[in-house]
């Protein structure tokens, strides 16, 4: 069981979100938050104690208290509106963040938090 | 006739302080929803408009208002506006302001959805709980005799009109203090360190303040600052720590606080000199750090750690702040205890002034 349970949805190849990414839909308890760029953030899984400016925007759904066996999940529409690489981070963090088994993916790529994330990218063509 | 004139009249004055008691009820019913609601905030029960605290709270606006229709109807009768004037007035804002502000409030969650602790909305509800809450306090308090005189009855009077104040008061102060007011729309938090002083300033002054209206408003007699006491850390038990499970193993601990109020009234029922006055109201001052746990763990968290205050760390934080934290208040906390003791002894002069000596001058 957490106190809370967050599942992050970056864009590190973009500075602002604006109709790039839409939320389609979603089951977490809470409404979901737009991260702009420049918020201040958690950092290194520090449960607040550190913070650190985003670089880039995220979306974060989360739900608390979150049981066992409990099945969250979040749907989104994005549109890229630049050709290139499109890339999205993941991930997701229980708090209160007590050991490495408190977060997926637990090794890979680090973002600007300094946490693990799974990332994924497409080419986007005209 | 001139019998039924009088006969009419007295029932008038029962009425009247019967609408009184019914203000008060309902500010004791909005107030302690409205600390339920808090838990249910932090507890993160998914929120609409119409949760089970909002139900309460807007109930408790009901009997308010209907206790408020009694005393609008009856003030013109006998000496009833002359003598109660000041608390007829505080009522009829307060009622106006607790009515106002539940359509502000459906129509702000309707645009902005989860709305923080200090909101326009939330800021009118509090004012008018604190306003209609005085009001009927202060008129129990002069017309006590049309009850019966035990001293259970005015035990529960003095509960009935001292805790409505109290709590009212205190969520007026919890909103500027507590970091629960940053939303998607607005950020209307306090700055973390004019919170931390404002709650070491202000719950003390509180306290103090309430716990000696109710010794000094009763003839000092024993007893009553232990059951105002007791009131109120139940009240906050039921509202605040009950909800959390996690807390659940801590209530041990807080119901403790019950202690040193008991303590105090010991003391003061054997002497209620100056020295011994002063004494208890820094006592009571200090209490504030212990009184309103869980809620304000979040309030030095934000100093202290900065760590996020979720369910099942409330009480390690808490704890671990007792040693940072606690010392560094404590004599503030003291000096402000007594103060709210001296201020109280000014402003129920005015209350009930015949009864109380000239002690504290």
């Amino acid at each position: 069981m957490a106190d809370i349970q967050i599942m992050s949805i970056a864009f590190p190849t973009i500075y602002q979100i604006g109709d790039k990414a839409k939320i389609i839909s979603y089951n977490f308890t809470q409404s979901p938050r737009y991260i702009k760029t420049g918020d201040e953030i958690g950092y290194d899984y520090s449960g607040g104690t550190k913070s650190i400016q985003a670089q880039y925007p995220s979306i974060e759904a989360y739900s608390r208290p979150v049981n066992p066996g409990a099945h969250y999940s979040i749907a989104l529409k994005i549109t890229p509106d630049t050709v290139g690489n499109f890339t999205i981070f993941a991930k997701t963090v229980a708090i209160p963040h007590t050991s490495n088994n408190s977060h997926f993916p637990y090794s890979g790529i680090k973002d600007h938090q300094n946490e693990y994330v799974e990332s994924f990218s497409v080419i986007v063509e005209q | 006739m001139n019998y039924s004139q009088n006969d009419s009249v007295a029932r008038n004055y029962r009425m009247f302080f019967l609408g009184n008691i019914l203000v008060s009820l309902g500010i004791l019913a909005v107030t302690t929803g409205g600390s339920w609601d808090i838990s249910n905030h932090l507890l993160n029960k998914p929120e609409t408009f119409f949760s089970t605290p909002h139900f309460v709270l807007y109930s408790g606006v009901m009997v308010a208002l209907s206790g408020a229709i009694l005393v609008m109807l009856n003030r013109s009768v006998g000496k009833i506006k002359s003598e109660n004037n000041t608390s007829i007035r505080l009522v009829q804002i307060g009622i106006a302001l607790l009515l106002g502000a539940g359509p502000f409030d459906f129509l702000w969650h309707s645009n902005f959805g989860l709305d923080g602790l200090l909101s326009p909305p939330h800021l009118i509800l509090i004012c008018g709980m604190v306003f209609s809450s005085v009001g009927s306090f202060l008129s129990i308090m002069r017309n006590q005799n049309l009850a019966h005189n035990s001293y259970l009855l005015k035990n529960i009077l003095t509960i009935l009109s001292i805790i409505p104040v109290w709590l009212s008061v205190t969520g007026l102060f919890f909103s500027f203090s507590l970091p629960f007011s940053q939303t998607d729309y607005f950020d209307f938090n306090p700055n973390p360190i004019f919170g931390a002083i404002f709650a070491t300033i202000a719950f003390p002054f509180l306290i103090s303040m309430m716990l000696s209206m109710a010794y000094l408003i009763n003839d000092k007699k024993f007893g009553f600052i232990s059951t105002v006491g007791a009131a109120l850390i139940i009240i906050n038990m039921a509202t605040s720590i009950i909800p959390n499970p996690w807390l659940h193993p801590t209530i041990p601990f807080y119901l403790l606080t019950m202690m040193p109020i008991i303590l105090c009234d010991l003391i003061l029922k054997l002497s209620a000199n100056k020295t011994y006055l002063y004494f208890t109201a820094g006592i009571f001052g200090m209490l504030g750090y212990f009184m309103y746990y869980p809620l304000i763990t979040h309030i030095y968290n934000k100093i202290d750690t900065n760590q996020i205050v979720s369910a099942s760390m409330t009480s390690k934080i808490y704890f671990e702040m007792v040693l940072s934290v606690f010392p560094v208040i404590v004599i503030p906390c003291i000096v402000m205890g007594m103060l709210g003791t001296w201020f109280c002894y000014r402003v129920s002069r005015s209350i009930v002034p015949a009864r109380i000596s000239s002690q504290l001058s």
